[in-house]
């Protein structure tokens, strides 16, 4: 049923809801699709069989076709109308051009691989961490001792005498009046 | 300690929280909304979070719904069944 040249619906993700067409068969249940991007906005990628709903529409189509082609065909055999859409403008199809062009490139970019160690030398570097770290933490005793900021060395401190202008006079000592004795 | 009258009311929930000093106090939220669910078989929805409107609006238009059709209304596999029934519908009609 899902050959080349097929047009399908897309069930699922981002792009559900919208026509393409199929352009190639890869192994495992997987397919190559476009709507064309300039016409309906799914762009040139792997799908799953799953994902796809057919429609009664075959077109020919020679496997691995370009957008361009495949829009010209689109117009000869009046198939923009059964879509419900316009053909697209030539603004449109520079635009989406442009975007491919991007795609491409980035994908012929290497990708930063990460450091590769051999698994041989694994063993023997886990016991030489292991002693690094015990290294380690005499070097953190050894550290510049932290330069405190100097304390101004200030004058002892005068306590004002409080009590100075309360200080009262020293009493004398109490005589006590001797009462008279009754007789 | 009696909570004060305005916390005394049922749109409140207690929340008990252990102090430094070792003592167990409680503590009075809000309560939040409940998960959003799929509009037609009430199943819990991925990718919506819920929360209150002062936390909801900090975060982005991406953040609250899934990137597809039907994002925050409808499950995958019910979105999945308008896609295939519509499209069954048009070409019936043809």
């Amino acid at each position: 049923m899902i050959d080349v040249g097929r047009i399908c619906v897309k069930t699922a993700g981002r792009e559900a809801g919208k026509f393409c067409i199929v352009v190639e068969v890869l192994e495992e249940g997987f397919v190559t699709v476009t709507g064309p991007l300039a016409v309906t906005h799914v762009k040139r990628r792997r799908c799953n069989i799953d994902h796809l709903e057919p429609t009664p529409e075959v077109i020919k189509i020679k496997k691995g076709a370009s957008d361009d082609e495949i829009i010209g065909i689109y117009k000869h055999e009046g198939i923009f109308k059964k879509l419900g859409s316009e053909p697209p403008s030539e603004k449109e199809l520079e635009a989406a051009r442009e975007k491919e062009r991007k795609r491409a490139s980035e994908k012929k970019k290497p990708k930063p691989k990460p450091a590769e160690q051999p698994p041989e030398e694994k063993k023997p570097e886990h016991r030489a961490e292991k002693k690094e770290k015990h290294e380690k933490k005499p070097e953190h005793k050894e550290k510049a001792p932290k330069k405190k900021p100097e304390h101004k060395e200030k004058a002892p401190k005068k306590k004002p005498e409080k009590h100075a202008s309360k200080k009262k006079p020293e009493k004398a000592p109490k005589k006590k009046a001797k009462k008279p004795k009754h007789k | 300690m009696m909570p004060r009258p305005a916390q005394r009311s049922r749109s409140f929930r207690k929340k008990p929280v252990n102090t430094p000093g070792g003592r167990q106090t409680i503590h009075y939220l809000k309560k939040g909304p409940c998960i959003a669910r799929c509009a037609v078989c009430k199943r819990p929805l991925h990718g919506v979070p819920s929360g209150l409107p002062s936390e909801m609006r900090k975060l982005k238009k991406t953040s609250k719904r899934p990137d597809r059709p039907y994002g925050g209304n409808m499950c995958s596999a019910c979105s999945r069944e308008t896609v295939k029934s519509k499209n069954i519908a048009r070409w019936e009609n043809d």
